[in-house]
């Protein structure tokens, strides 16, 4: 990564920068309070079933890909998009049909994709080869794999997973599939693993001579991710009712947007998921706004685009540490 | 970073190797692309045994254009690649200048001329902003790029309103077809514009100031900071680089294809990352054009011959995947966190 | 604690105490490179033990097998006589009970000092030590060696460079080592911070604790070791006790020579006769808000030392007239044509300005470009033949230089970093000779490199004085200071504090200034 030279004389405001370090996903949160009221004024039927549903494969996508992006060193795992597909995949074309489409299949999937998540850890510590590339390659793997084992969608029919598209009694199902990575997350504050993922993230050589061992917490923020994968796949399965290896790369641009929208900081160290749950909700919400007040869709993709840009330069020059002359 | 420089630093790669003869194979390894060469060989071998037709002239004739095309699309990722950047918008660039050559000449009534132009004007704006946004804030280019490729498609598709109409121009079909000949001579004319660009990539990189600052940038880019290199042009110029190639490979591509979608630049994101990590150049260099256009005859020849035994675009995409997998895993290790300490 | 005191109470040295640690016939490669040959070393509970040796000499990768960073190819290592010792990798050292303070300082910025200090002792699923243990340890820990200790949960980034490397000496000693390495852990500390340190190295030597120290400092070996073991080429030679030792025997052991430090400045020309014009003028400069602005006149041939203690300024003042900028003031060249500002970099290099930045492997090395490259890279297109470089007028360039500074080097086409320290700081002081400077402003140049590439450079500065060029020099040295200098500016708290000249550059007076003490006035005249 390119370091200019410091140059002094650019101390502004500190207490506001450490304030933002502290709280780095609050521009998000402001934008997504702004939008979601913007959203309900202009929509007179706002079907919060629907559209958290609608919402939960994006945000899950975001969330799964925060904890790789936390380790460091590039840890942007590209695969979490074409893993959730795989997921979904597995699902409704593998276990449903061999008998296992009931309530086993989900830590069958749960555990799949954690190990998906830690192979691509496991290539990255073992072969000590950038993430993106490691990723990369994975994410030609997975998809091709999609391709191939469902070349055309499979439609799923009666089955308890589309509860999580529906609602489950009066609560909407997407609340489920959307607060249970939050909920890992949480619990995982329990033990030090967490604290020890950012501090490898801030700097792994520090953490490698304290003693931690690295490989491991990095393997591990991986399969991490590979495990909010799989919750993705079931909120994708419950969306659309069926396996479709086209949306393999559907979420790739945007989980990575809304991570950095989030605050999370792309090169390691700090952020969380729930500043990337906020992030995927401004995406989410501005893209409902779109579609509301209908504007072309295919100016989409340019709304992505930009939004991604200004919330990396938003959020790096709020966030970033100050200068060290040495 | 240690102020202390010990005489023992290790190098950076493979200090595990016993025996001399294998440290000297790698030694000459890392210095040139040995196994890439003998890869490519093998591969070709392997296919001109099974397949029948596949040593003919014609079939050649034509790995060389595919060949051509995934090189020149990789020019820009080479030179991002040795300078520590990265190019996602390689795809987009190329659909938005292969959908301005056919679309928008039609709709807007202009010449090829102007709209080429145009394009890649455009193109060299958005890709030097996005080397000033990586350098001034410090993000990764994978994500600036990927933003920007998004944004250039997104721009060119609205223009477009996503109606795929009109064609590239004869002259650009004949210009980029196998078959053609170049001055009578049997050799395609695209594959003598990848030579010269070969050859003028090499000596960019390794023979100009400006090539040596780009290296310098990778190497070390506080040093060269420090060094009075301005790192901030450096990226700025070699991401609209990029760009510009990508519009101009995208131009290629329309005169290639015949017709254009949204997914025409797809492949060529993907083969231009292959083809310059399979070469052998690593993030932040050392490396070299030389490799990539190793990297691209062997990915080429290699699609050929699977396609030839029955492989699906799926198959390729996967082979992709384990393909890069292995060439990182030979050469493009980092340091040990060991070493780091 | 003052240093007075503590050389003032030499610690006993306990011979008859149990040997902790034993290395036998260790040996390590790096690919070519042999950085131990054959190398013993033995350390006793309660000792203070220093490490010394040249750069290259193998100190570092002894401590690095020590700590389970790397793993030897050959030899022993016994832990109280056992030989089965497990030391794979840092955490396993560390149960072994030894704890390293490497020579870089290693925190993580983005978090708390609270996390930082207890780094490591947990496992990833389950706490070793009680959130409220923590604090409270953690806290007594900072007290004892920080003056002003920072709050637990203000995020290292936000601390100074010697807090940082306190945050990093703090989490070895919460560990409870038996065996403490410090590896040139003090480099970063400020003197007041170090003498704590020194206290409490010397509280655990009474409490059974046997402490590896590595320094350069000849000052830090008197204060406080009792035993020194020398490396030389990745050999140990030598095993000296309080009492055996002198400068001169540890240059001449560490050398494999007779040749001492003697001051280079013997045999150049004085001052007086060398002195020229003035060259480069800060005009009231200011390093930092509310602080008082002073003026510098520098003069052609002058070699002026830039001291105090670390993080007082002198660092900001050396690159502002690099150009990096400042609070206030400006930084003005004069050169035959007259007066130019220097408001960047870019300028100070077209007046003729050059920088040796200070951490040589981050600032100044392209690791894997060759020698010739690295040389050549500001001075580029001088290598120009129509257009295109010229791989021979590179290297006839180099070449001049090689002879010149003494370059001890096999072929300008290998990586610099085949090369030792002393050799790649002069390939990168060379760099910046090339560009034809008038004004060259080095930063610590000498950190870190053997005593004879040292002595070179010591000569290569005080003949281009000599020969007219202005030299600005910051080091942390004050040997360097008292034998190099035409005068020395002291810094504290971002100020101008004292101009020393020749009369009274003594350790003594440099001493008192950096600690703001007004002392005598005697040959001292206030800047500008």
């Amino acid at each position: 990564m390119a370091i200019a030279v410091p140059v002094r004389g650019a101390h502004s405001s500190p207490n506001v920068r450490k304030l933002l370090r502290t709280y780095s996903f609050g521009f998000a949160l402001v934008l997504a309070l702004a939008l979601l009221i913007a959203n309900l004024l202009t929509q007179s039927s706002f079907g919060w079933t629907e559209q958290l549903a609608t919402f939960a494969p994006l945000a899950i996508g975001a969330m799964a890909s925060t904890p790789s992006i936390i380790s460091g060193r590039g840890g942007f795992d590209l695969t979490i998009s074409p893993l959730m597909t795989f997921i979904s995949i597995l699902f409704v074309s593998w276990l449903v049909p061999a008998g296992l489409g009931g309530y086993v299949a989900i830590p069958i999937l749960l555990a799949i994709g954690a190990a998906c998540g830690a192979i691509n850890g496991l290539i990255i510590v073992g072969l000590r080869v950038p993430p993106m590339v490691v990723t990369l390659s994975t994410y030609f793997i997975f998809i091709g794999i999609d391709l191939k084992t469902t070349p055309t969608p499979v439609t799923l029919q009666g089955n308890w997973i589309s509860d999580f598209g529906g609602s489950v009694g009066p609560i909407p199902g997407a609340l489920f599939t959307i607060l249970l990575p939050l909920a890992i997350w949480g619990l995982l504050g329990l033990v030090p693993y967490k604290r020890i993922l950012y501090a490898v993230g801030s700097n792994d050589a520090t953490a490698f001579s304290s003693g931690v061992n690295v490989s491991a917490v990095r393997v591990g923020a991986y399969a991490l991710g590979g495990l909010f994968a799989a919750i993705g796949g079931f909120a994708i399965t419950a969306l659309v009712s069926s396996a479709d290896a086209g949306t393999a790369s559907s979420y790739t641009l945007v989980a990575v947007a809304a991570v950095a929208l989030g605050g999370t900081s792309l090169a390691g160290g700090r952020g969380g998921v729930l500043g990337s749950l906020i992030g995927a909700a401004c995406i989410y919400l501005l893209q409902s706004l779109l579609n509301a007040v209908q504007i072309n869709s295919t100016w989409l993709q340019v709304m992505y685009g930009v939004m991604l840009l200004i919330a990396v330069v938003f959020g790096a020059a709020l966030t970033r540490a100050q200068k060290e002359a040495r | 970073m240690s102020t202390v420089q010990q005489a023992a630093k290790p190098p950076v790669a493979s200090t595990r190797a016993p025996g001399g003869a294998l440290q000297t194979a790698l030694g000459l390894q890392r210095r040139y692309p040995i196994m890439q060469a003998v890869a490519l060989v093998a591969v070709f071998v392997y296919g001109a045994a099974t397949l029948d037709g596949l040593a003919s002239a014609s079939s050649i004739r034509s790995i060389l254009v595919l060949a051509s095309l995934a090189g020149l699309a990789a020019c820009g990722q080479t030179m991002l690649i040795l300078m520590g950047g990265f190019d996602m918008s390689v795809s987009g660039f190329i659909v938005g200048g292969a959908l301005v050559v056919t679309s928008l000449t039609g709709k807007y009534n202009i010449s090829f001329g102007v709209a080429l132009v145009g394009a890649i004007v455009a193109a060299g704006l958005m890709g030097a902003m996005a080397g000033q946004i990586c350098h001034r804030f410090e993000i990764q280019p994978l994500i600036v790029t990927l933003a920007t490729g998004a944004i250039a498609v997104g721009v060119v598709q609205v223009q477009t309103g996503g109606t795929l109409a009109g064609s590239s121009p004869a002259w650009l079909s004949r210009l980029t077809s196998p078959a053609a000949k170049t001055f009578g001579v049997g050799v395609p004319p695209l594959v003598v514009l990848w030579v010269v660009v070969t050859i003028a990539m090499s000596v960019f990189l390794h023979r100009t100031v400006g090539g040596r600052r780009l290296m310098a940038t990778g190497a070390n880019s506080r040093a060269a900071e420090f060094s009075l290199v301005r790192t901030r042009r450096v990226w700025t110029l070699a991401f609209a680089f990029s760009a510009v190639v990508a519009v101009l490979v995208g131009v290629l591509l329309a005169g290639f294809a015949g017709s254009v979608d949204a997914t025409l630049g797809n492949p060529y994101l993907f083969q231009s990352v292959a083809a310059v990590i399979v070469g052998g150049t690593v993030f932040g260099g050392p490396g070299d054009y030389a490799r990539t256009v190793l990297g691209a005859l062997f990915l080429t020849t290699l699609t050929t011959v699977l396609i030839g035994h029955g492989a699906s675009a799926a198959d390729q995409q996967i082979l992709y995947g384990a393909i890069i997998l292995i060439a990182v895993a030979v050469y493009g290790r980092d340091r040990a966190l060991r070493d780091r300490v | 604690m003052s240093a007075a005191d503590l050389t003032a109470a030499p610690m006993a040295a306990p011979p008859r105490e149990p040997v902790l640690l034993s290395v036998t016939a260790m040996a390590k490669a790096f690919g070519p490179t042999q950085a131990l040959r054959d190398c013993s070393f033995e350390l006793r509970a309660g000792e203070v033990h220093a490490l010394v040796g040249e750069n290259g000499s193998g100190k570092s990768t002894l401590v690095k097998i020590l700590s389970g960073v790397h793993a030897p190819d050959a030899g022993t290592i016994a832990l109280d006589g056992d030989s089965g010792a497990d030391l794979r990798n840092p955490r396993a050292a560390q149960a072994s009970g030894i704890v390293t303070v490497f020579q870089e300082v290693l925190v993580a910025e983005a978090r708390s000092v609270l996390d930082n200090v207890w780094l490591g002792v947990d496992s990833l699923l389950r706490a070793r030590v009680s959130k409220a243990d923590k604090r409270e340890r953690a806290t007594a820990a900072l007290a004892e060696l920080l003056d002003r200790p920072p709050s637990l949960d203000t995020a290292v980034e936000d601390l100074s460079l010697s807090d940082r490397q306190a945050i990093g000496i703090v989490r070895a000693l919460l560990r409870r080592p038996r065996i403490l390495i410090l590896d040139e852990a003090t480099s970063a500390l400020d003197i007041e911070t170090r003498d704590r340190l020194f206290a409490i190295v010397q509280r655990l030597g009474r409490e059974g604790v046997g402490v590896v120290l590595i320094t350069h400092r000849m000052d830090e070996i008197d204060q406080i070791c009792d035993r020194i073991t020398v490396m030389r080429s990745g050999e140990t030679v030598g095993m000296l006790a309080r009492g055996e030792w002198s400068s001169q025997v540890l240059v001449q052991m560490m050398t494999g020579s007779d040749r001492l430090t003697e001051g280079a400045r013997s045999q150049a020309p004085g001052a007086e006769q060398r002195v020229g014009d003035v060259v480069l003028e800060a005009r009231a400069l200011q390093l930092a808000p509310g602080r008082t602005p002073f003026d510098l006149r520098l003069r052609a041939g002058e070699l002026v030392g830039l001291a105090g203690l670390e993080g007082h300024g002198q660092s900001e003042f050396l690159e502002a007239l690099w150009g990096m900028g400042s609070t206030a003031g400006e930084v003005v060249r004069i050169g035959a044509n007259g007066e130019a500002a220097v408001r960047s970099p870019a300028q100070a290099a077209a007046q003729d300005i050059a920088y040796v930045p200070r951490e040589r492997r981050r600032d100044s090395i392209f690791h894997w470009m060759s020698i010739r490259e690295n040389f050549a890279l500001p001075t580029l297109t001088k290598d120009r033949r129509k257009r295109l470089l010229s791989t021979a007028a590179g290297r006839k360039r180099l070449d001049e230089y090689v002879e010149q500074l003494n370059i001890v080097l096999g072929s300008p086409d290998d990586a610099i970093t085949t090369l030792s320290g002393g050799n790649q700081q002069k390939v990168i002081i060379a760099r910046w000779l090339a560009t034809g400077p008038r004004v060259l402003l080095l930063n610590d140049p000498t950190r870190g490199i053997d005593v004879n590439a040292k002595h070179d450079l010591y000569q290569l500065l005080t003949r281009l004085a000599s020969e007219g060029l202005a030299v600005v020099m910051l080091s942390t040295e004050l040997d360097e200071h008292i034998e190099l200098m035409d005068r020395v500016l002291v810094f504290r708290e971002h100020e101008l504090f004292r101009e020393h000249d020749r009369a009274s550059l003594t350790r003594a007076a440099l001493l008192a200034s950096f600690f703001g003490e007004e002392g005598d006035a005697d040959g001292d005249r206030s800047a500008g």
